[in-house]
């Protein structure tokens, strides 16, 4: 049923076909059975936390029985269903969420005014604060506020506001229920429901109807989570890693598209609610194809939109516009909505996360989008807005096209805005766009041409069906969620992606594993909404259990702050639990078993130098790789080996090369491996950071030309320091390569290199080009980068976030290191036999 | 009521829906929630709404529950009429 004016809701689309499905027998069994697939589907990509996985089993056996209550039972039912929920997911600190639910709920119902009320839960407010931010000791589990903040902070604002305008009678059941909403138990950033739609709209079509509506969003939503997954673990590109207008296109396009992890969650949270009767309205209902900044204002977070314009918009538009007549009024209120806005969210974060967010790309960000939404409310306001009714009903228009794609554009710059680390480094970043590539402007015409077409198109209006496929809305959505649902649970089924060749195989392993990407590996850092949306994780399991906290080899006592460019190193003759393993060293300061510094007669020394991932980091004695090929070398009987660790945290290829005369040759080794990463110049830049603070000395001619040519002192940021230090990051690089290998030579032994990577990490150009430039340079080099295909990522690293290796990774490394070793037995002579193998990745040094 | 729902929707006819099939216009048609009115068209009905029939609205007023049809505007108008 369509209808030539607006655009028609599904509600009443629907409504003809009602007594249709109050007949159907399926009326319970078809949601059911989705709901089952969307539960596989959590399930087969570990969406989530296993928490979440846990509140979906509980809601799919809620949802069966509450749909087949009774209407005035299913209320009841639901608060049930949320209590049953929290005690199974947080158990004791489950009281804790209650507790402060209720006692907020009942401060917000004392028998007094309603300007008296306000004041109390302000005053309650500060307090809770306080012990929020840790300036008063607290009995509350700091892992309850998350939650607790979630569902009180900007909730109780909208439900004070509407049930002091509410015309229907009080009920606690809806009170309890609109405040620990099921999916809010799993999700730290959650929708502001409006507690007006909550309360009026429960059931207020179809039972049936609702629930499809869900299950379609619901279905969308996972599309959506796989697709930020993909986005964030291989489009993401750090700012620092920009080089060229094709690497600026990149990044500014995945900083907007992040918010994909957003528009996600926020389907399958009000999916989940439409299961229960709470027939909300879709949030970010086609937010690509927005036209304008104000469209997109209203596309978006919509329950968002709602909640400022009642309580901020239309409340100040009433009080401005007796002074200031309507559109000077309009103007002004919407100010004030986008500066409550950007209050609001570091309000927010400040709940959530634990921390105040006053940051300048911050401030930046909302200031630049507010006048942009202001800018085009204005225009919309002086007559504006009919016009782009009458320009939103024709079906091709390619001004819309044109709008939309500029719209989209200014969002990717503003949202790489946002995520930068300082608007100093964010516009250093658009220098590389003088940099012009063939395929860069290729990729952008191509972008732009297809994102015009599809949005000059009018997607609103009702599509022209065949007779036989004139379903009903419900059926149709039936039709496309069961679609989309057994799609991607087929495809994810174990096997069925490799069959379907290998760039199937490798997307369907980013969406089977959340993983950090290059940038987080090398920096740690994360988006706003990122950050937001993991919070409570402290309490929400992850899939892969909780790994031990990060502590430093400082924190564990295994290792110290040196005062020079070294930065660190480990304690000798010590042994205690760090990463909750048994780490000790040796009398030499090497995690290591013991060693007679004079090479024993008939023993073949191998030495190997690196970070965290050759010093064993997160596994227990005996496990890094370098014990295990050690053990597997002797097992072989062609000989006695020793195979010393010289693995110390945080050692980039600057500090290896240092060591080598420092710690190594003492040691007497036939081959010395040193090992390259990724993200080395990103190591190198961390370090620097540390050294300038510090004022150490920097023993490595190019980099202290660098560092000084660029003016960097103390209080350089990693990203100032990267920069400066990315044009002659290969001189530097290979500054240490060439050091260690003449080291080497010059006492006799021989010298390889070795490229490895993360189990998660994708082999990226820098290992790539420096593989290419050792091979030019004579090197012999070990390419591990291929090391861990054919594996389950999951099954090889610590955690889900701690991307190291773990024993088993260690194996694998071990392995294929004796297997590469063997084959270059005739160039590097450890006695290992079988010379003739030798591969082919390089000549001898 | 004929007569404050006949001004309101020539009203909305004219302002909001240019060229459109006065017919497909009806009583019930959801102005809000069917995306005919946002928030800035919302407030210049209301605009409309206090100048034509002498009324005040109050923020909390302004929503889909007494706004979305021309049946709820035209109640609300009537119920705002009688309280002058």
């Amino acid at each position: 049923m369509t209808t030539s004016i607006g655009r028609m809701p599904a509600a009443a689309a629907d409504s003809i076909d009602r007594a249709v499905v109050e007949k159907s027998p399926v009326r319970v069994a078809l949601p059911a059975l989705q709901l089952g697939l969307v539960v596989l589907l959590v399930w087969l990509f570990r969406l989530e936390s296993r928490a979440f996985f846990h509140m979906m089993l509980v809601l799919w056996a809620g949802f069966t029985v509450h749909a087949l209550l009774p209407l005035r039972f299913r209320l009841q039912f639901y608060v049930l269903l949320c209590l049953t929920s929290l005690g199974v997911l947080f158990g004791t600190a489950g009281l804790w969420i209650v507790a402060l639910v209720a006692a907020f709920v009942g401060l917000a119902h004392l028998p007094t005014t309603f300007s008296l009320r306000v004041g109390i839960l302000v005053v309650a407010g500060v307090a809770a604060g306080a012990l929020r931010a840790g300036a008063v000791p607290s009995p509350v589990p700091p892992a309850v506020w998350p939650i607790a903040a979630s569902m009180l902070m900007l909730r109780l604002s909208v439900y004070l506001y509407d049930r002091e305008h509410s015309t229907l009678p009080r009920n606690l059941w809806r009170t309890f229920a609109y405040f620990l909403m099921l999916p809010n138990q799993v999700f730290g950033w959650f929708p502001v429901v409006d507690y007006k739609a909550f309360e009026r709209k429960y059931y207020d079509e179809d039972a049936q109807v609702i629930y499809q509506r869900g299950l379609l969003w619901i279905a969308r939503g996972i599309t959506h989570m796989l697709a930020y997954r993909y986005v964030y673990a291989v489009l993401a590109l750090d700012p620092s890693d920009v080089r060229d207008l094709g690497d600026l296109l990149q990044h500014v396009a995945a900083a907007f598209l992040t918010y994909l992890k957003v528009t996600g969650q926020f389907h399958l949270i009000a999916g989940l609610l439409l299961l229960f009767g709470f027939n909300l309205p879709e949030t970010n209902h086609r937010w690509l194809l927005s036209t304008s900044f104000v469209d997109l204002w209203r596309r978006a977070n919509i329950y968002w939109k709602d909640y400022m314009q009642k309580l901020v918009y239309f409340p100040a538009y009433f009080r401005l516009r007796r002074k200031w007549g309507d559109t000077r009024a309009l103007v002004l209120a919407m100010i004030l909505v986008m500066f409550v806005t950007w209050l609001l969210h570091a309000y927010a974060w400040f709940w959530i996360i634990g921390t105040p967010l006053f940051t300048a790309t911050d401030m930046a960000f909302w200031g630049l989008l507010g006048a942009l939404v202001v800018i085009t409310a204005a225009r919309d306001a002086r007559g504006g807005a009919a016009r782009q009714a009458a320009a939103r009903r024709r079906t091709w228009d390619f001004g819309r096209g044109v709008a939309t794609f500029a719209t989209c554009a200014t969002l990717c710059v503003l949202w790489s805005l946002w995520t930068a680390d300082s608007i100093t480094d964010w516009l250093a970043m658009f220098g590389a766009a003088k940099v012009v590539t063939v395929g860069a402007v290729a990729a952008l015409v191509l972008v732009a041409a297809g994102h015009i077409t599809i949005a000059a198109y009018n997607w609103e209006q009702a599509p022209t069906l065949p007779a036989w496929a004139r379903l009903a809305a419900w059926q149709r959505q039936a039709v496309q969620s069961g679609a989309l649902l057994a799609g991607m649970a087929v495809l994810a089924l174990p096997g069925v992606a490799g069959r379907l060749g290998r760039p199937t195989f490798e997307v369907m392993q980013v969406f089977r594993q959340g993983i950090l990407n290059q940038r987080d590996l090398a920096r740690e850092v994360r988006g706003y909404y990122e950050n937001m949306g993991d919070a409570g994780a402290d309490l929400l399991k992850p899939w892969e259990g909780t790994a031990p906290r990060a502590e430093t080899i400082i924190e564990a006592g295994v290792g110290f702050r040196r005062d020079d460019f070294m930065i660190y190193g480990l304690y000798p003759s010590v042994s205690r639990t760090y990463q909750g393993k048994r780490f000790t060293t040796n009398r030499w300061g090497m995690r290591d078993q013991d060693y007679e510094l004079a090479k024993p007669a008939g023993v073949r020394r191998i030495a190997i130098l690196g970070p965290s991932d050759v010093m064993g980091y997160a596994v227990d004695d005996g496990e890094p790789y370098e014990a295990v090929l050690e053990a597997s070398l002797n097992a072989r009987g062609r000989g006695r080996y020793e195979v010393l660790n010289f693995g110390v945290q945080a050692f980039s290829p600057l500090q290896q090369a240092l060591y080598i005369d420092e710690a190594v040759l003492r040691f007497s080794p036939d081959l010395i491996i040193m090992t390259l990463h990724n993200q080395d110049l990103g190591l190198i830049a961390r370090r620097v950071v540390g050294v300038l603070n510090n004022r150490f000395p920097i023993p490595v001619p190019p980099l202290a030309a660098a560092v000084e040519g660029a003016g960097l002192d103390s209080g350089a940021t990693f990203e100032q320091v990267y920069r400066a230090l990315r044009p002659t990051g290969d001189d530097i690089l290979f500054w240490a390569v060439d050091r260690a290998a003449s080291r080497a030579a010059q006492a006799g032994a021989r010298f390889v290199l070795m490229g490895v990577t993360l189990p998660t990490e994708r082999p990226g150009r820098n290992i790539a080009a420096i593989r290419r430039e050792a091979l030019a340079r004579g090197y012999q080099y070990i390419d591990l980068t291929d090391v861990w295909d054919g594996s389950e990522r999951k099954d090889i690293r610590v955690g889900p976030w701690d991307q190291h290796p773990n024993a088993a990774g260690y194996r694998l490394i071990a392995a294929r290191l004796e297997r590469e070793l063997i084959a270059r037995d005739s160039i590097l002579h450890l006695g290992l036999g079988q010379g003739s193998e030798a591969t082919t990745t390089g000549g001898g040094q | 009521m004929e007569d404050i729902q006949g001004q309101v929707k020539q009203y909305i006819l004219a302002t909001f829906l240019k060229g459109e099939d006065p017919s497909a216009l009806r009583s019930d048609t959801p102005l809000i929630t069917g995306g005919i009115l946002d928030s800035l068209a919302t407030l210049e009905l209301v605009s409309f709404l206090e100048q034509k029939f002498g009324i005040q609205f109050e923020a909390h007023e302004v929503d889909a529950e007494r706004l979305d049809t021309l049946d709820a505007i035209t109640a609300m108008v009537q119920g705002k009429m009688a309280r002058v």
